[in-house]
């Protein structure tokens, strides 16, 4: 009884926030409706409905990295939901960014999203071994050489699950860069010559790190950029979280410019 | 294959050298045509007697300058420390400085102006301004002989606001003999009713605080209220305090600290660190309601004084052609959140949604939206005025700016024109309007319970992938060992051994306190037939100890052969001979058996 009074509190309380959200967001408070649904995913949810809508709202407030962020989330659990494609394409010509270069494997790997993945993978491999068993424990019979068939043709599935789940855990990886007027340059000093430019969207893979810098690579580019030009899908649920990991400045100890007042 | 000789390689050094210092002042001439300027700094500017301050003089672009020096300083002994040249390649073209550094020991404490000091070269004068440095007695330096201390602290532009007014919040660092982590995090920041923007760390400095000289690291953001009332603010910065265990640094060749910042983080780090929290003192902010009274109907939420401009193009067209109307809005104010004004058109106009136009590298002071309106024919004559509010939290008051009206010249349609739909994002221009464009795709109903992060552990993965393949062997190895047990009649008699002698055994417990021996010498012969039977795939009935033992062979050891023989042997005699033997001796022969059962047992046959 206590369970279901409990199940229902919850129930309504979720509904009635999703309500306020929706509601903030046709009035165009974007940034409220925004709050509402990152909150949620910071507090463990994973939707792709609550990805696709922090996007929506994201794209209305031009914050178009992170909106690229959340579709690209999204994305990664619905991959042949027509709508967040769609709005992800939106975003990325908005911000002037062009879709990451795939391969056609690559591609055909996205089609799956994590969770068919992972079901693939575990799949194949448990059918595999127990088939594998079935046809070692009927090998006179008839039926075994149907059983190898289906144990290879499980080890395929699973090999696919399993190269989906580790193409995804690539792409999990990656960057958004969420700053405008974002450069790559030759080398991660503030001074180095900008190499290209990075509009913001652009979806990029981090290659090193070396302090506030990352190396990355964009197709068959790569450069370096300040951490804080990027948002990592990762954390794409919070990209200005409460507790703030602050920057420290590169210059040295007891240094300021000379513009800087005296102290 | 050519190969390099050394005298081959001191040519080419030798060419590649010429050939750089031929095109330096070509590209000098060409590319660095910069302004020559001199700037005069020093730091730190706050010391303390017996530290030294570094003053430099840089002359950019003047490469054949006379090189400055800085005349005798009261309460300062100078010492030149060289010239360093710099060249920079930047967008602009090419900057070549030459930094001459001169080093100031402090030699009493004070307040001290150095400078202002004039420069000439080349027919030119700089007035480099006065710079004012304090110096402190001795005891009162950075890493003195008094305590080491750090604290955090808080300070706020100001401690009362309108909702949404921006601030500034500054929390700084202050540290004194002790050497801190880069890294640092703050926490203890108010949940809910302060929205915060990116820290970025100002330039170390220096200051005096309660008569000691601190270290200052300031991180500084802008934030806003987001409810009225009262906040308290008390943050806490984490860092970790770095102890330098310099015990073998004099072993190194390289030096302590190039080692020490080499193993940085890793398992060889020599440095101890233990996390600190310093907690800032608290401070109360004061948030004001925006007042109700004299709120316009065009305040769409903006605080902060801002400005207004309104674009309107093409202002001659043909009825059903798109109108792009650009609002751009800027201003110190939450321009994150101001939203486009609603327009208020007539009939006359098809009005799109208004859209905020991304730009890159625009400023975050500046938001412009674009709006496509469509004059359905042409008694649509010009587009209304357009107003903008804000609140300015320095009067107290909302003021509106009013944009227009726009004429327009609206020509009847010739034919009839299909609807358009608005492309979403970047709207620059009329040419962007174009037909079956895809729009931003409405919200999704998110489920009730929305689906949750999976994670499983890393034992949970062992489980799930180990449990199969354990399966399908323990599967596999069943059914095998049944096949076999069925086509091998030895292997099933072996099989069946130990169970045998086990049924017999227990009735040998059984029998052991009885009066009558028969019963457990009966059982014991059936232990010994039943088990060897089976064990050696012997024949009923021609199971004795011979055949036992020449069935074993020579695989068992000599005591357990006599034994055998001697517990046969036993039982024939008590079986056929009728004798009697006490309680404890059967004991002794049930152990007996035991013990021979479970050496055979242990025999590979």
């Amino acid at each position: 009884m206590a369970i279901a009074v409990w199940s229902a509190t919850a129930r309504g309380g979720a509904e009635s926030e999703w309500t306020a959200a929706a509601a903030a967001y046709n009035e165009r408070r974007f940034e409220d409706a925004a709050a509402i649904w990152e909150q949620a995913l910071q507090n463990g949810a994973d939707d792709p409905a609550l990805w696709y809508n922090v996007g929506n709202a994201r794209f209305q407030l031009g914050r178009v990295g992170e909106a690229v962020a959340a579709y690209q989330r999204a994305r990664r659990l619905a991959p042949r939901d027509s709508q967040i494609r769609s709005n992800l394409q939106l975003a990325l010509e908005a911000g002037g960014a062009s879709p990451p270069a795939r391969r056609w494997y690559e591609e055909m790997l996205e089609r799956l999203s994590a969770d068919e993945a992972r079901a693939l993978a575990l799949g194949g491999w448990w059918a595999f071994w127990l088939l594998l068993a079935g046809a070692g424990a009927a090998r006179s019979t008839v039926v075994a050489p149907w059983l190898r068939r289906g144990a290879v043709a499980a080890a395929l599935v699973g090999a696919l699950g399993a190269a989906a789940l580790a193409h995804g855990r690539r792409l999990d990886a990656e960057h958004v860069v969420t700053a405008t007027g974002c450069r790559a340059q030759f080398a991660p000093l503030e001074e180095a010559r900008a190499y290209f430019t990075l509009p913001p969207g652009s979806i990029v893979s981090v290659i090193e790190r070396r302090g506030e810098w990352r190396r990355i690579r964009l197709d068959d580019r790569e450069g370096w950029v300040r951490a804080d030009a990027l948002l990592a899908l990762a954390e794409a649920a919070s990209p200005a979280g409460r507790t703030l990991r602050l920057r420290r400045s590169d210059l040295p100890a007891g240094t300021s410019p000379a513009t800087e007042p005296s102290s | 294959m050519y190969r390099m000789t050394s005298r081959g390689w001191t040519n080419l050094r030798w060419c590649a050298g010429a050939a750089l210092s031929a095109l330096l002042p070509v590209v000098s001439a060409t590319v660095g045509a910069a302004e020559p300027s001199v700037v005069f700094d020093v730091q730190p500017r706050v010391l303390a007697v017996g530290e030294a301050a570094q003053a430099t003089i840089t002359l950019q672009n003047m490469p054949h300058a006379p090189p400055p020096s800085l005349p005798p300083i009261d309460g300062f002994e100078v010492q030149a420390a060289g010239v360093e040249t710099r060249i920079e390649m930047n967008e602009a073209g090419m900057n070549r400085s030459h930094v001459h550094k001169f080093l100031l020991h402090a030699l009493k404490a004070g307040e001290h102006t150095i400078g202002p000091f004039r420069y000439e070269a080349g027919g030119r004068v700089w007035d480099l301004p006065a710079i004012r440095l304090s110096v402190v007695p001795a005891h009162a330096a950075a890493g003195g002989a008094t305590e080491a201390r750090a604290m955090a602290r808080l300070r706020l532009s100001k401690s009362s606001v309108y909702v949404h007014e921006r601030f500034t919040v500054e929390i700084d660092l202050l540290f004194r003999g002790v050497e801190l982590d880069r890294q640092v995090e703050l926490d203890n920041m108010p949940a809910g009713g302060l929205k915060l923007g990116p820290f970025v760390e100002l330039p170390a400095r220096r200051e005096v605080v309660e008569g000691e000289v601190f270290e200052v690291r300031t991180f500084r953001t802008e934030a806003r209220a987001l409810n009225s009332g009262e906040l308290l603010l008390q943050p806490q910065l984490r860092t970790q305090v770095i102890v330098r265990r310099s015990r073998r640094s004099r072993d190194w060749p390289f030096g302590p600290n190039l080692l020490d910042d080499f193993f940085a983080g890793t398992p060889f780090d020599r440095a101890e660190r233990r996390v600190v929290t310093l907690a800032a003192a608290p401070v109360t902010l004061v948030v004001r309601p925006l007042p109700a009274d004299g709120r316009p109907e065009s305040f769409s939420g903006a605080v902060g004084a801002c400005s207004w401009d309104v674009d309107v193009r093409p202002t001659e067209l043909t009825a059903g052609e798109p109108v792009t109307i650009t609002m751009t809005i800027r201003g110190d104010a939450n321009l994150e959140t101001v939203q486009a004004p609603a327009l208020r058109l007539g009939p006359e106009f098809r009005v799109y949604e208004p859209r905020l136009v991304p730009r890159p590298g625009r400023d975050e002071r500046e938001r412009v939206f674009e709006q496509i309106v469509i004059p359905r024919d042409e008694t649509a004559r010009e587009i209304p005025p357009l107003p903008f509010s804000y609140f300015d939290p320095e009067m107290g008051s909302y003021r509106e700016l009013v944009r227009g009206p726009f004429p327009l010249v609206v020509r009847p349609a010739t034919n009839g024109a299909g609807p358009v739909r608005i492309a979403p994002g970047v709207i620059a221009s009329g040419s962007q309007v174009v037909s079956d464009t895809a729009e931003i795709e409405y919200l999704k109903p998110v489920p009730v319970r929305p689906r949750r992060a999976r994670n499983r552990s890393p034992a949970q993965v062992a489980v799930l992938l180990a449990t199969p393949p354990l399966l399908a062997g323990a599967i596999v190895g069943w059914v095998r060992r049944r096949e076999r047990i069925a086509s091998d009649l030895a292997l099933a008699r072996r099989m069946q051994a130990p169970r045998v002698a086990r049924e017999a055994v227990r009735r040998m417990r059984e029998t052991l306190a009885s009066t009558d021996a028969r019963p457990f010498y009966d059982a014991m012969w059936s232990a010994l037939t039943g088990y060897f039977g089976h064990r050696l795939n012997l024949p009923p009935g021609e199971v004795d100890a011979d055949r036992v033992l020449a069935a074993f062979g020579p695989s068992i050891e000599e005591p357990v052969r006599r034994a055998i023989g001697e517990l046969f042997a036993q039982c024939a005699a008590v079986r056929f001979g009728g004798g009697e033997t006490a309680g404890a001796e059967r004991r002794t022969q049930l152990d007996r058996l035991l013990e021979v059962l479970h050496r055979c047992e242990r025999v590979r046959r």
